[in-house]
This record gives structure tokens, C-alpha cells and sequence, in this order.
């Protein structure tokens, strides 16, 4: 009974850590598909949460905290965009560079001003529910929810408006969509600018399930990469499978083995993907 | 989706694994006496001007990284005993200059370079070494190959033990000593089945080693040995593991990882007495945690608050370093210290000091009469020494220290129990007087 418990439970958290996961990996799915390989989309993560923290802490409102996150790091991802990516935007290795650099900044900036010392968003409500005897916080499907709210409302903001259309055409085809008259300088930043939004929305609502610690966004970076890799790139529906794998296949596994022995097996299951589909599940 | 500029998905992600390697690199990451009753003397009023050649003393600090909050506070309070010291005359009318801090970054590989370009480049004679044990162990074949003094802090059992030698004194605690220190008092008061949630590296698995041992010397029980892996940002499929009818939860976590195990602890309806020592837990705000971290116990190394160690030595070091009287940064409250940690490298200063003065070292090679001055040195609390009497056994350099076991109550750290140096004692490993 405690093993189906806890398969249950693992099985369920697999769905719910993996549409949290796709929140924050989406935003890095729009900006890879401008062919922008940003690879501090994980500090944009970690920004949102931190400022996230402070508006938080000092009003004392949950949602609004979150919503003062999402604009001050959309104006960041737009001025990155403009200011430092924009210049350099058909070198993809000086956009590594320059990304990497921004990691740096970032992070230091967050030391500075946040200090090396982890801390925790309260989350906006507390109540639980019962599953096979284990209990499970009501907070986890609410993001869970909110993450598929999201994902639902930018797949129909990309495939039935006219915007979505823009962004669609520039990052296929740029050249033909100048020529079409689709304002692809002004795309690409309120693009980037919404990727941005995402991965902060994703930092401060996971804020109160793992902590905000200054040095967290790189990590998240990677994993991010691992999904979007798994995915496709390019792909939103591929981001989405790719999270919730990712998730299932650790939250089930570590239910049943040794958690070492459970990364690894998740792992080598997302090695054989990709020799079977090199270019991630839904590549386009 | 392709655009002008095509980038392979081969050039990609050969770029994001070079830069990835270079970031994440090996990240992460776990006195003085021969005559043991001198009694400690009263603080010294200002003595003539150090001259001469300066004692150069370097800091091998993580001020980047996961662990940049103990670099911060070592750095501090590193300065507030040199400038003690200087203005008490120096060390054998010597002045002491502090050379760095050198930021490890929380790095294994930078760690072990900021200790060679410290002896190397710097010409230190001593080095206050980092709170990483990782780059403790990479830093103390160096000391040895280079004939200079280091003072680890990392908790690492075999900092001291195998991986040590006799240029390497450890003043701070280590696993195995918190675990001798703490594990007779929680077994016979907090329970006698536990279940041990530990960070799955040497660290983690020290406590879970010897922590193990200890129930078993009870005759207790281990009912769940839960790894964590260092990388895991979810802890659900962790923590449930824990069985619900366990008295007791040992759990060996840092920074994020300890906010997110009592977060899912609490939403996963667990109840279970938990412990941890303090390094789960050093240099963060428990008053805003109250509702996951509330009745908790803990090991602490020193207390936070002054309340638990109210001395005049204590608090003349509390008010060099800037600290109020609930362990907040004065000036920055929400800047918390690492409590348990940061007097150990002030102590190593003066424990320094005494053994300089006592050897008549001047320089590194006068370096074994310091070392054998240093081995079985006693102190007592007093000027310089505010965590208390410390004893640096002679043959594996650790020093043994008092502890205190302390309880969160309204989201405070306050004691519960003086646990004497004595208790903590274990068995010498090795001995590397006869290596």
C-alpha cells in the first residue's frame, strides 16, 4: 500500500514538476526558435524570483509580487535584446559569449543585492489533500494549472493571432518576412521579451516549492537545454512532453530505486531518445 | 525554425557544452598550549606599534558559488582579529597582513589554484582555508609539498584523517564529531527510529555513515537511508520515501536544498522530530521558515544569538565582526551569519598567534617547532577564543570543542544544552606524528 502510495504520488508529481518545469523551459523554447541561443535563460529564471522576492516582501502580496517580476524582467529581456543582442545577432558564437557574460552580471548583481544566503517566497496558500495516505500541497496544482493556462493561451496567441503569425514567419524566414513588411526587429525583441516574462513567471511561482538562492539559475539553465534538446527545438508541444518526461521519469523511478540509481536510469532513458530521435521528439 | 544565420544543432550544442563545463566546472559541492590550565589573561591594553617583517596570513575563501555566504563572514571576521592583533602589538612585535580574500568561486579545481598562487605568487606563510571540503582535500597535499601551515574548515571527516597530514590543523568541528557530540543526546531524548535524508556526496554521506553507526551502538534503527542528489530541485520523490512511522528525521542538506526538504517535509503532512546539524542551516533566516522549520533541533558549533554565549569575549568578537545580538548583520538584518562557522578562523588567528610566540618561529623554516607547539595545544575561553576551550589533539589535528544542541522556538535558534568538548572525543584514525 505505501509503495502504491508512493508510485501514485510520484506519478502525480511527475505530471505537476513537469508542467512547472515546461513554464520555465518555454520561454527559452520561443527565444531558440529566433535562433537566439541564450544561455542565461536560467538568470532570467533566477532575476524574476529574486525581484519577485523583494516586491513580494515589501508589499506583501503574492500576485501582484508576481506580476511586478514578469514586467521588470520582460523591460530586462528587452533591453538585453536591444542593447546587447541585437548587434551581434547573425554571430551565434558571439551570442554564447555574450550570454554567458550576462550570467556573470547577473548573478553578481543578484550576490550583491540579494546575498549568498538561500531564501523562500511564502506560498500564497498552504492547504493540502489526501492521496493513498500521503498527503500532496493544493499549491503544486494550482501552478500546475496556472503552467497549462499559460501553455494554452500562448499556443493560441502563436497559431490564431496576427502577432503570433509575425512571430511565426520571422523566426521561419526572416528575410521573407521583412520583405513582407512584418516589423521582424520589433518581433524579435517583444519575443524575447515574452520568453523572458515566462521564465520569471516560472521563478517566482516555483519560489515556494524549491527556494531562491542567487546561484540557481544556472542549474536550471541546463535542465532547461536537457528539455528543450529532448523536445525539439523549436517545438512548444515538444517542451511540454519533454518537462513532463522528465518529471515522470524521476518522480516514478525514485519511488521504486535507490534516487542515484533513479537519476541514472532517467538519464540513459533520455540518451536512448535522442540516438532514436536525434533531433529531440517533435523537431521541426 | 531556421533563420538567416544557420546554426546547426550540432554548432549549438557544442557551444552551450563548452560554456557549460566552464561554468559548472567541479562546483560543489559537508588552542593553544602545551600547558593545559594556563588561565586565560584579560584583554591587553595597546602595546607598542608592530615593526618588522610582516606574518603574512592568506584567506582561501568561497566569496562566489554556492557557499558565498561563509566567505563573507570568514573574510570579516579574518580582518577583525588582524586588526585585534595589530593593535595588541602584533605577533612577536611582528605585524600580520592579511593577503586576499582569494575567491575560490566554490570550486574544487579554482580552490586548489587559489592555494598554490597563495603560497607561490603571495608568499604567505599561513593559509585560513575554505569551508569546501573538496578543495580542503585538493589544498592539503600542497600545504605539505610547500611547508606551509593550512587551516581547513571544511567538515569532511577525512580532512583530517586520511586525506590530511601534519602541515594541515583543523580548529572547527567535523562530521565525526558532531555526530559524537549530538548523537547520544538525541537518541536517548528525541527517539530511537530514525530516518536519515542526507546530500548524496562524501559530506552527506559522512553523516550518514557515522550517524548510522551511532543508533546502531543505541540499539536503535535506521528505517531509510534517503540520498539526495546534489542536482535534484524537487524533493517529492524524496522526501515521501521517509516512513511515517519513524520517531525522528536526521537530515543533511545546504542552502536551497534545506529550504526546499522542510518545505516538501511540511506540504507532504510529515511528523517526525527533525535534526540537523547547524551547517544545514548556517547563515539562513529561520524567523521567516517558522512554519516548516518550528521545533526543530539542531547542533550548533557556537550559538547564533548572543543570548546562548553571553561573554564579554563573545560579544567583543560579535561587535569586531559587525554582529547583532540575534546574529543579523548590523545594518544589513537580513544578512544572518554563519554562526557556527566564521569564529573558527578568527580563533585560528590567535591560536597562531600563541603558537609563534610560544615556538619562536620567524619564518617557514622554524615551521616544525610550530607544528609540534601546536600539537596538543590547549586553550581557554577568554580574549581571542570566545567559542570556548579547545583542545588540538596531537595526532590527527582536529581540535575538539564544545557544541550546543538548540531548538527553533518562534523561529529562533535558542539552546537547550551545553554539550562539553569531552563528549565529542572519538579514537584517533591516524597519527601523523610517526609519518
Amino acid at each position: 500500500m505505501v509503495m502504491i502510495g508512493q508510485i501514485v504520488i510520484g506519478g502525480l508529481n511527475g505530471i505537476v514538476w513537469g508542467l512547472i518545469l515546461a513554464l520555465i523551459t518555454i520561454g527559452l523554447t520561443l527565444i531558440l526558435s529566433m535562433d537566439i541561443p541564450n544561455v542565461a535563460h536560467g538568470e532570467l529564471y533566477m532575476i524574476g524570483a529574486v525581484i519577485g522576492y523583494f516586491a513580494i516582501d515589501y508589499l506583501g502580496f503574492f500576485w501582484i509580487g508576481l506580476l511586478i517580476a514578469m514586467f521588470t524582467v520582460a523591460l530586462i529581456g528587452m533591453g538585453i535584446e536591444r542593447g546587447v543582442l541585437r548587434t551581434i545577432e547573425k554571430d551565434p558564437i558571439r551570442i554564447l559569449i555574450a550570454t554567458f557574460g550576462l550570467i556573470f552580471v547577473f548573478q553578481h548583481v543578484a550576490l550583491l543585492t540579494f546575498g549568498g544566503a538561500p531564501r523562500r517566497i511564502d506560498p500564497p496558500m498552504t492547504a493540502s489533500f489526501s492521496i493513498f495516505g500521503f498527503h500532496y500541497p493544493l499549491y503544486r496544482i494550482f501552478v500546475a494549472l496556472i503552467s497549462v493556462i499559460v501553455l494554452l493561451g500562448l499556443y493560441l496567441f502563436l497559431y490564431r493571432t496576427k502577432f503570433g503569425l509575425w512571430i511565426r514567419a520571422s523566426t521561419q524566414n526572416r528575410d521573407m518576412a521583412m520583405a513582407m513588411g512584418i516589423p521582424v526587429n520589433a518581433i524579435f525583441m517583444w519575443t524575447f521579451a515574452l520568453g523572458a516574462a515566462l521564465a520569471s513567471v516560472g521563478g517566482v511561482l516555483s519560489s515556494p516549492i524549491i527556494a531562491i538562492e542567487y546561484s540557481m539559475g544556472l542549474e536550471m539553465t541546463v535542465l532547461a537545454f536537457i528539455i528543450v534538446i529532448i523536445g525539439g527545438i523549436g517545438s512548444l508541444k515538444g517542451t511540454l512532453i519533454g518537462a513532463i518526461l522528465i518529471g515522470e521519469l524521476e518522480g516514478i523511478s525514485s519511488a521504486l530505486l535507490n534516487p542515484t540509481i533513479a537519476r541514472m536510469i532517467s538519464l540513459i532513458v533520455l540518451v536512448i531518445v535522442l540516438i532514436a530521435r536525434p533531433r529531440g521528439l517533435f523537431s521541426k | 525554425m531556421r533563420g538567416q544565420w544557420d546554426i546547426t544543432r550540432r554548432d549549438f550544442l557544442k557551444g552551450v557544452a563548452v560554456g557549460s563545463s566552464i561554468l559548472v566546472g567541479s562546483s560543489l559541492l559537508g588552542c593553544a598550549e602545551k600547558k593545559p590550565e594556563e588561565t586565560p589573561t584579560a584583554t591587553p591594553t595597546k602595546e607598542e606599534k608592530p615593526s618588522g617583517k610582516p606574518i603574512r596570513i592568506g584567506g582561501q575563501f568561497e566569496m562566489t558559488g554556492l557557499l558565498a555566504t561563509y566567505g563573507y563572514w570568514y573574510d570579516k571576521a579574518v580582518k577583525a582579529a588582524i586588526n585585534k592583533v595589530n593593535s595588541e602589538g602584533g605577533i612577536a612585535g611582528r605585524p600580520v597582513e592579511y593577503v586576499g580574500p582569494e575567491d575560490t568561486q566554490t570550486k574544487a579545481d579554482v580552490g586548489a589554484e587559489k592555494m598554490k598562487k597563495l603560497v607561490l605568487e603571495d608568499n604567505v606563510d599561513f593559509v585560513l582555508g575554505s569551508v569546501h571540503s573538496g578543495i580542503c582535500i585538493a589544498s592539503a597535499p600542497i600545504a605539505e609539498q610547500f611547508n606551509t601551515l593550512y587551516f581547513p574548515t571544511g567538515m569532511s571527516h577525512s580532512i583530517t584523517a586520511s586525506k590530511g597530514n601534519r602541515h594541515v590543523f583543523r580548529l572547527i568541528t567535523e562530521v565525526r564529531l558532531q555526530v559524537e557530540a549530538a548523537g547520544d543526546w538525541v537518541l536517548e531524548n528525541i527517539g530511537k527510529k530514525w530516518a536519515i535524508a542526507y546530500l548524496d556526496y562524501a559530506w552527506g554521506q559522512s553523516h550518514d555513515k557515522w550517524f548510522t553507526k551511532k543508533v546502531e551502538e543505541h540499539g536503535g534503527e535506521v528505517a531509510a537511508h534517503i540520498p539526495i542528489p546534489l542536482d535534484a530541485k524537487d524533493l517529492v520523490p524524496y522526501v515521501s520515501k521517509i516512513p511515517d512511522n519513524v520517531e525522528a528525521v536526521y537530515y543533511a542538506t545546504l542552502g536551497s536544498k534545506t529550504i526546499g526538504f522542510l518545505n516538501t517535509y511540511r506540504d507532504l503532512g510529515k511528523e517526525a522530530e527533525l535534526f540537523s546539524v547547524i551547517c544545514a542551516n548556517d547563515g539562513i533566516d529561520t524567523e521567516p521558515l517558522k512554519d516548516i522549520i518550528e521545533g526543530q533541533w539542531m547542533l550548533e558549533y557556537m550559538p547564533r544569538r548572543l543570548e546562548g554565549l553571553d561573554t564579554p569575549y563573545n560579544r567583543e568578537f560579535r561587535e569586531a565582526c559587525g554582529v547583532d545580538p540575534e546574529g543579523r548583520e548590523i545594518g544589513n538584518p537580513k544578512n544572518v551569519i554563519v554562526g557556527s562557522h566564521y569564529w573558527a578562523h578568527y580563533e585560528t588567528v590567535f591560536l597562531l598567534k600563541k603558537a609563534i610566540e610560544e615556538s619562536g618561529w620567524e619564518s617557514k623554516d622554524d615551521n616544525m617547532a610550530l607544528i609540534e607547539t601546536l600539537e596538543d595545544m590547549r586553550v581557554k575561553e577568554g580574549p581571542g577564543f570566545p567559542q570556548g576551550p579547545a583542545y588540538m589533539r596531537k595526532e590527527d589535528h582536529q581540535a575538539f570543542v564544545r557544541t550546543w544542541m538548540s531548538r527553533v522556538e518562534n523561529g529562533k535558534l535558542v539552546v537547550k544544552k551545553e554539550i562539553p568538548l569531552e563528549d565529542s572525543i572519538y579514537p584517533p584514525e591516524i597519527d601523523y606524528t610517526k609519518m
